[in-house]
C-alpha cells in the first residue's frame, strides 16, 4: 500500500528536480556557450548556439590581455587557497588534538572563548586590519591573502568533534610505547581523521579561492591580485571604442575559473556535502 | 575512565605548543584587530592625521544617516524575498525525495548543490547577461525591455533571483541530511495508527528537525547580513562603476564605500552595528523558536 503510493509520487517528484536542476544548469550552460561568441553576438542573440563560434576570447585573455594577467591571477588563486588551506588545516588539526585528546590548564576556558568569539563577524576585523596592514607594508603581498583567518573555529570545532570520537585506547597504546603527542598525532590520529581532514580541506579551498571582499580591500597591485578580483575588471583594452562591456571575455573567463572549482567539487563531492551536513552538528 | 584521567594527567608542555600556533594566529588577526576595530569606532581617523576621540558620533552619524536604514530596508527585503523559494521549496523537494527509494539520490544531491560552489563573482556575471535590458536572455524571450537591473524596484527581484539560484542547493542539502535524523519507526508507527501523509509531516517530522530549521535560518540570516557581492558586482561592473547606487546596497557595502573613503572610525562602526544586529536577530530567534518546545 505504502509502497505503492511512494511509486505513484515517484515521477512527480523527478520531474519537480528534473526542473530544479535545469534552472541551476541553465546559467552555466548560458556562460559556457556565450564565451565562444563575440561581444556583439551576445548582444543580438545571447541565448541561442553560437552561430560562428569562436576561440578569439579564450585567446584574447590567456595570451594577450594585459601582459598575461588573466593567468597570473590563476596562478595567484591557487598559490594562496592551496597554501592558506594547508595551514589552516595545519593549525587546527594540531590544536584540535590537543582540545580533544590532551589534558592541560585552561583546556576548557579558552575553548569556551573560542566558541563564543563564533558570533563576531570577520568582516569587523576589516578596517582595523587594513590599517594595521599598510603600516607594515603588507597590502598587496601574498601573505595578506594567506595568513588571516588560518585560525578558523569552525574547522578546529569540525576536527575536534570527529577527534572526540576516535577511542582514547588508540592514543593510549601510542603513548605507553613511549611516542611523544605529536607522533601519535601524525602517525595514528590524523591517518584516521581523513575524511574529516579532506572535509576541512576542501571547504576551504572553495572559499578562499571564490572569495572576493578581502582581496578587492586588501590588493589592488593586479600582479597580487586573485582571479576573482581580476574577473570583473576586464576590460577590451584592444578597442578603445567600444564602452560597452566585454561579454564575451567575461563569459570566458567565468568558464575559465569555474570549470576547475566544479571538477573539484565533482571529485570531492562526498566531501563537500558530507561537510554541509556536518556544519549542522557544529552550529546547531 | 577515571583510571585513564589520572595516568594522562600530565601532558606537560606538548599540548600548549600544540594551541600556540592557532591562538597565535588568532590573537595576531582576530582578537587584536576585533578591540582595534571597537576603539577605532570612537574615533575619528583618516589614517594618517591624528585619530580624534569623538564619543558615540560616528554611531550617531550612521543612525542619522539614510542610506544606512536603505541598506537595512534593502537587506530585509532580500531576505523576505528569498525566504520562501529557499526554504519551502528545497524543504518539499527534500521530503518527496527522502520518501523515495532512488539510486539517483547521490546524483540529484550532487546537482542540485552545483549553483553553491561556483563562485558568486562568476554568478553574478552570469546573471547579467540573464537579466540585461536590452539583449538580456530574459527580455529577449519575453520581446521586452524590463530594467531588472537599472529600476529600484527590479534590482532587487534580479539580486533575490541570484541569490535563491546560488543557496537553493545547500538548503536542500541541509534539509536532507536533517531528515535522516527523523526515525522511519516513528513515522511508521504514526501511519499505521491511522495519521495521514502530511499529519506525519506536521506533528512528527517539521517537530524533529526544529534545531535543523533554527540552524539553517540562522546561518541564512547571518549570510544575509554579510549580503555584499550579489548587488555588488550584479548591479555595477568596473566600466559603469555603479551608476546607481544606492537600491541595492548593504551592510557591507557602506562598510566597503566608508573604508574605500579613507572613514576609518565609521566603517569600524558599521562592524560593530552589524555585530549588535546579528547578535540581536540570533537571541531573537532562539527565543522564538524555542518557545513551544517543552
Amino acid at each position: 500500500m505504502i509502497e505503492r503510493k511512494r511509486s505513484l509520487s515517484g515521477p512527480a517528484v523527478q520531474f519537480a528536480l528534473v526542473i530544479v536542476i535545469a534552472i541551476s544548469f541553465y546559467p552555466l550552460v548560458l556562460m559556457a556557450i556565450d564565451s565562444f561568441k563575440s561581444t556583439e553576438e551576445i548582444s543580438a542573440n545571447a541565448a541561442g548556439f553560437a552561430v560562428r563560434p569562436t576561440l578569439e576570447n579564450y585567446r584574447y585573455l590567456l595570451v594577450e590581455y594585459v601582459n598575461g594577467i588573466f593567468v597570473r591571477g590563476l596562478v595567484n588563486s591557487f598559490f594562496i587557497s592551496v597554501t592558506y588551506t594547508a595551514l589552516t588545516l595545519f593549525v587546527s588539526a594540531l590544536a584540535a588534538y590537543a582540545f580533544s585528546k590532551c589534558r592541560f590548564v585552561g583546556r576548557e576556558v579558552l575553548f569556551g572563548i573560542l566558541i563564543g568569539t563564533m558570533i563576531f563577524p570577520y568582516e569587523l576585523t576589516i578596517p582595523p586590519l587594513y590599517i594595521m596592514f599598510a603600516r607594515i607594508g603588507w597590502l598587496n603581498t601574498y601573505q595578506v591573502q594567506i595568513l588571516p583567518g588560518i585560525a578558523n573555529v569552525f574547522s578546529l570545532f569540525m576536527i575536534r568533534q570527529f577527534m572526540n570520537g576516535v577511542p582514547d585506547s588508540l592514543i593510549e597504546s601510542g603513548r605507553l610505547e613511549g611516542a611523544s603527542h605529536l607522533r601519535v598525532f601524525s602517525q595514528i590520529v590524523a591517518p584516521v581523521c581523513t575524511p574529516v581532514l579532506t572535509v576541512v580541506l576542501i571547504l576551504n579551498f572553495l572559499s578562499k579561492f571564490n572569495d572576493y571582499l578581502f582581496p578587492a580591500i586588501m590588493v589592488d597591485k593586479s600582479e597580487f591580485k586573485p582571479i576573482m578580483t581580476i574577473l570583473p575588471t576586464i576590460t577590451a583594452i584592444n578597442d578603445s571604442t567600444s564602452f560597452a562591456v566585454p561579454y564575451s571575455y567575461l563569459m570566458a573567463g567565468c568558464t575559465v575559473v569555474t570549470i576547475p572549482i566544479v571538477v573539484i567539487f565533482l571529485i570531492f563531492r562526498k566531501h563537500v556535502l558530507d561537510g554541509v551536513s556536518m556544519s549542522i552538528a557544529v552550529k546547531g | 575512565m577515571t583510571k585513564n584521567k589520572t595516568k594522562r594527567s600530565k601532558d606537560g608542555i606538548e599540548p600548549y605548543l600544540f594551541v600556540l600556533p592557532f591562538v597565535v594566529s588568532f590573537i595576531l588577526f582576530f582578537m587584536i584587530p576585533s578591540a582595534y576595530s571597537f576603539v577605532l569606532s570612537f574615533y575619528k581617523y583618516n589614517g594618517y592625521s591624528t585619530a580624534t576621540f569623538v564619543g558615540f558620533r560616528n554611531y550617531f552619524r550612521i543612525f542619522g544617516y539614510w542610506h544606512f536604514w536603505e541598506s537595512l530596508v534593502n537587506t530585509l527585503v532580500f531576505y523576505v524575498g528569498h525566504f520562501i523559494p529557499v526554504f519551502v521549496i528545497p524543504f518539499l523537494l527534500a521530503l518527496a525525495l527522502g520518501s523515495q527509494k532512488t539510486k539517483f539520490r547521490g546524483l540529484y544531491q550532487t546537482l542540485v548543490f552545483l549553483p553553491n560552489i561556483v563562485s558568486l563573482v562568476a554568478s553574478a556575471l552570469v546573471f547579467r547577461i540573464l537579466l540585461g535590458t536590452r539583449s538580456g536572455v530574459i527580455n529577449s524571450l519575453i520581446g521586452a525591455h524590463i530594467p531588472f537591473l537599472e529600476d529600484a524596484i527590479y534590482m532587487k527581484m534580479s539580486v533575490i533571483s541570484l541569490m535563491v539560484w546560488h543557496g537553493f542547493g545547500w538548503f536542500f542539502i541541509v534539509f536532507l541530511a536533517g531528515l535522516t535524523t527523523v526515525s522511519e519507526e516513528l513515522k511508521e508507527a504514526a501511519s499505521i495508527d491511522g495519521a495521514k501523509p502530511y499529519q506525519v509531516v506536521l506533528h512528527i517530522t517539521i517537530p524533529i528537525m526544529k534545531p535543523v530549521f533554527l540552524f539553517a535560518i540562522v546561518m541564512d540570516m547571518i549570510s544575509t547580513l554579510k549580503l555584499f557581492v550579489e548587488p555588488q558586482l550584479l548591479l555595477g561592473t568596473s566600466s559603469n562603476a555603479k551608476t546607481i547606487p544606492q537600491a541595492g546596497d548593504t551592510i557591507i557595502t557602506l562598510l566597503y564605500d566608508n573604508l574605500n573613503n579613507g572613514v576609518y572610525g565609521t566603517a569600524s562602526a558599521i562592524g560593530w552595528i552589524l555585530f549588535l544586529i546579528i547578535l540581536g536577530v540570533s537571541i531573537l530567534q532562539f527565543r522564538v523558536l524555542q518557545v513551544g518546545e517543552d
